[in-house]
């Protein structure tokens, strides 16, 4: 999935306590998946690794970075609607993207909703602002 | 929950305003649990404010209920970058509570050596409050003894034992009011054997010591009534008149009596009157005197005066 939505992020240092107590930066698992996007097609993103991740992190990512995972879902989709209309191939990559990240139908929805919403009224700006040209073009041949 | 911001590119960016936070947020706790957490750091604040005077402990105990706190944990978390979990926010915690357990017991100790060297002090001080009392309360009942002494000896005429006995109350007498006390007392004692003198007719042995005290205390009617007494013995009278002067005009019987004794009230002629017969007087010296009143009883009968010799 490389559209140039997502760039490739440099994963953070460990800090001394976190060699201390053997911990990993946890915002780290999340650069990684934000990595995947950007480096491999959707489609070639698997649950498998997502969960490789997690473990690799010992984090529920949807728990611990929900909003990031959502983000991910949000921009995508925003990336979708850039042409007003969902494909059936982009209809099938979102449905992988929710699988992927595991994320509910109700969080869908709701992110449906947010984003459609900005679609919807960038849409009926445009309309307005064209049948603002097209009824000033009218008179004007009129009095022509 | 906690968000890794930064992550999407601008041109990509959506819904700004959702999709923001922090990846340390503080730590999801219930109600109950979060009562807790300030209650125990409440008590370890509180034990650190109790242990000012013992710096590490305050330090432990301070440090104790910073992470105890909700805000604490999240800061270090934020400023030391790792997950502060409970177990290691419980072994840190029992790490610096058990740190803080052989502090307590060498400050109590330490504590329990400073009140009790305190008490042993207050008690020293006490004691020698109390000596210094007593020491006071003999010093006093030595120097009111031999004031007693000499009062005694006073009474009974014996001078010289009296003012010895002043002289050992002078060795106890430390204020100012006692000093001068001693030095009435002796004075006294010295004008009371004065006195004695002039009863025993020792008048000019007696008048220096009375011109002496006098000097001291100018308007001592005794012994200004005691002087006028022996400058009259010795016949000067007008100096003893001089010396019951003041005391006449107070009203002092004694002086009277002794001043008209020396300096009693005299009569002389004072001029001649004519006195007629029937009991006028005349002013006229030739025939017509008294002519209308019976005649001449008397031509040159004396007025006298009264005056005295010393005034």
């Amino acid at each position: 999935m490389n559209h140039n939505l997502f760039k490739t992020t440099n994963l953070s240092q460990r800090s001394f306590f976190q060699k201390i107590f053997k911990q990993y930066p946890q915002e780290n698992a999340v650069i990684e998946i934000n990595n995947l996007f950007a480096s491999k097609p959707l489609f070639q993103i698997s649950k498998d690794n997502i969960a490789s991740i997690e473990n690799k992190y010992r984090i529920n990512l949807l728990k611990e970075f929900g909003l990031n995972m959502e983000e991910f879902y949000a921009v995508y989709l925003n990336y979708c609607l850039k042409d007003k209309t969902l494909g059936a191939e982009e209809l099938a990559e979102l449905k992988h993207l929710k699988f992927v990240l595991n994320l509910n139908d109700r969080t869908i929805d709701k992110l449906h909703s947010k984003i459609g919403e900005i679609v919807y009224k960038q849409i009926l700006r445009r309309s307005s602002f064209r049948w603002a040209a097209y009824s000033a073009g009218r008179s004007f041949f009129k009095e022509a | 929950m906690r968000y890794m911001p930064g992550l999407i590119p601008e041109e990509s960016k959506v819904l700004p305003e959702y999709f923001k936070g922090t990846p340390y947020p503080a730590p999801a706790i219930n109600k109950a649990q979060s009562l807790l957490y300030y209650l125990g750091a409440a008590i370890f604040f509180i034990a650190a404010i109790f242990n000012i005077n013992h710096p590490v402990l305050t330090l432990l105990f301070g440090a104790i209920g910073f992470i105890l706190l909700p805000q604490g944990h999240r800061w270090i978390e934020e400023k030391l970058r790792f997950r502060f979990t409970a177990k290691i926010k419980s072994v840190f915690g029992a790490v610096l509570f058990i740190t803080a357990i052989p502090f307590v017991a060498h400050y109590q100790e330490a504590d329990k050596k400073a009140a009790y060297q305190l008490q042993i002090r207050k008690e020293k001080e006490e004691q020698e409050k109390i000596a210094a009392e007593k020491k006071e309360q003999q010093r006093k009942d030595s120097l009111n003894f031999y004031l007693q002494a000499a009062a005694g000896l006073q009474e009974s005429s014996k001078f010289d034992e009296a003012l010895n006995n002043i002289s050992y109350a002078a060795n106890f007498s430390t204020t100012e009011s006692e000093k001068e006390e001693l030095n009435r007392s002796r004075n006294n004692i010295l004008a009371l054997k004065t006195f004695s003198l002039v009863k025993k007719g020792k008048y000019k042995e007696a008048l220096p010591q009375l011109t002496d005290f006098l000097n001291a205390d100018r308007g001592n009617s005794q012994l200004l009534y005691n002087r006028a007494i022996c400058y009259s013995k010795i016949g000067k009278i007008h100096e003893a008149v001089n010396d019951l002067r003041p005391l006449l005009e107070s009203g002092n019987e004694e002086a009277q009596k002794l001043h008209e004794k020396i300096n009693p009230l005299r009569k002389r002629i004072a001029y001649y009157v004519t006195r007629c017969c029937d009991g006028t007087t005349s002013d006229a010296k030739g025939r017509g005197a008294c002519s209308w009143h019976g005649g001449v009883c008397n031509w040159n009968e004396p007025v006298y005066e009264e005056y005295r010799k010393y005034e």
